[in-house]
């Protein structure tokens, strides 16, 4: 089996075979008959990425550390960090639900992170780390089940509806997992694959 | 004169996007990029995609009807299902949240389920009925199934904090696991379509 030697492209979504385009900078190639994206022209990608990962993980590790919010009932005080809302669910009798909870916000997004390191960052040193192909798999695989900006919008949402029962007060963590929504679409809005594969080629030969 | 991929003889990775040229050898071949499984199709698409609607279908019900959220104050305890805690927002004035949940909770697994079924009857049939706009279908339905999961984190979050005993207490209801089963269940169904079915019944009459 061998990869084909011109230029070209199928479209993942109609199956299209089409001649890559050269693209400006910053450009984007869409395919010609459905419209799906077939890549982007984006320079420095892999440093761009890396730069968003690391602040992402940064920032992850501190939302992950504090409490998120903060409740004061007249003198009964409660608090919760994002593990915690997935730990409440289990002791309140749900494993099932706790388990989702805790992939979608916690573990996914922190697998996506390690990925993204692993790969990326000997290829800015020039080596070519071993596993690199599984590593790559694994961020296109776990992108969809990554779900903080969503637990994001169910954390206001709930920070509304609770404060009818008592006073609730935000955390500088929750700040930080707001941010750390940003950093990660941006570290995925940067990363293009095709660099990567680019630059695996050039340090092979 | 187009032509696609398979015509040609040609798997492209869903992973990488990388051609291969397979080797006529038995086995699944791997992409020769990033060694990801290649298939002509997703392997039995419409089977899968049916079998991860059907049950999602089911769950719908259960969701809906059963709480997802059990809250006692000192005041009195109350059970609110999905539609309840809508209902609770609106009541209370908080119209924007109820919008929020509503669609997010409501809306959003039901379109797509619909959504769903009419991708999956029309790629059986093979129809030529708008093929761009049902990729386009197909690409929003995979986009918008994980905000379902908002009913979820708000339950999570209001379990968490609110156990103040003897003065609240928030326990999650038992449509909480129904619900969560039908989010999970739509993104693989969306997941398990191959949207190239649509454009497959175009190629082949163009032959």
């Amino acid at each position: 089996m061998t990869p084909t030697t011109p230029p070209l492209a199928a479209c993942p979504e109609c199956d299209l075979l089409q001649r890559e385009p050269d693209l400006v900078s910053e450009g984007c190639a869409d395919c010609a008959r459905c419209g799906a994206e077939l890549f982007r022209n984006k320079p420095h990608s892999i440093d761009y990425t890396l730069a968003f990962i690391a602040a992402a993980a940064i920032v992850f590790l501190y939302a992950n550390a504090f409490p998120l919010m903060d409740m004061d009932a007249s003198g009964l005080r409660s608090s919760t960090t994002l593990a915690g809302t997935a730990t409440a669910l289990g002791k309140a009798g749900m494993p099932s639900v706790s388990l989702l909870v805790l992939a979608t916000a916690i573990l996914f997004p922190a697998l996506e992170l390690g990925a993204m390191t692993y790969m990326l960052v000997p290829l800015r040193l020039g080596r070519i780390p071993p596993g690199l192909r599984l590593a790559f798999r694994i961020v296109e695989w776990v992108r969809p089940w990554c779900m903080v900006e969503v637990f994001v919008l169910g954390a206001l949402v709930a920070y509304v509806k609770l404060n009818d029962v008592a006073p609730v007060h935000v955390d500088p963590a929750f700040y930080a997992l707001g941010l750390f929504v940003f950093l990660l679409a941006a570290a995925d809005a940067t990363f293009e694959p095709r660099a990567v594969w680019r630059c695996v080629c050039r340090l092979q030969a | 004169m187009s032509t696609t991929a398979l015509a040609q003889g040609l798997m492209v990775c869903r992973r990488c996007g990388q051609l291969n040229r397979p080797a006529s050898e038995a086995g699944i071949p791997h992409c020769a990029r990033c060694a990801g499984a290649l298939h002509w199709r997703k392997p039995n698409s419409v089977t899968r995609t049916w079998a991860f609607v059907v049950a999602a279908v089911i769950l719908y019900i259960p969701a809906n009807l059963l709480p997802v959220i059990q809250s006692a104050t000192i005041t009195g305890s109350r059970n609110d299902t999905i539609m309840g805690g809508v209902v609770y927002f609106w009541t209370t004035g908080s119209w924007m949240l109820a919008i929020i949940v509503f669609t997010a909770s409501i809306v959003v697994p039901g379109t797509k389920l619909v959504a769903l079924v009419l991708l999956l009857v029309t790629a059986q049939r093979r129809s030529l009925w708008r093929p761009v706009d049902r990729t386009r279908l197909y690409r929003l339905n995979s986009y918008i199934g994980r905000w379902s999961m908002v009913d979820i984190y708000v339950g999570a979050l209001s379990v968490a904090l609110v156990q103040l005993r003897p003065f609240a207490e928030i326990q999650p209801g038992p449509g909480a696991v129904y619900f969560g089963a039908v989010v999970i269940l739509t993104m693989l169904a969306s997941e398990s379509f191959d949207p190239r079915l649509i454009w497959d019944a175009v190629d082949d009459r163009h032959e």
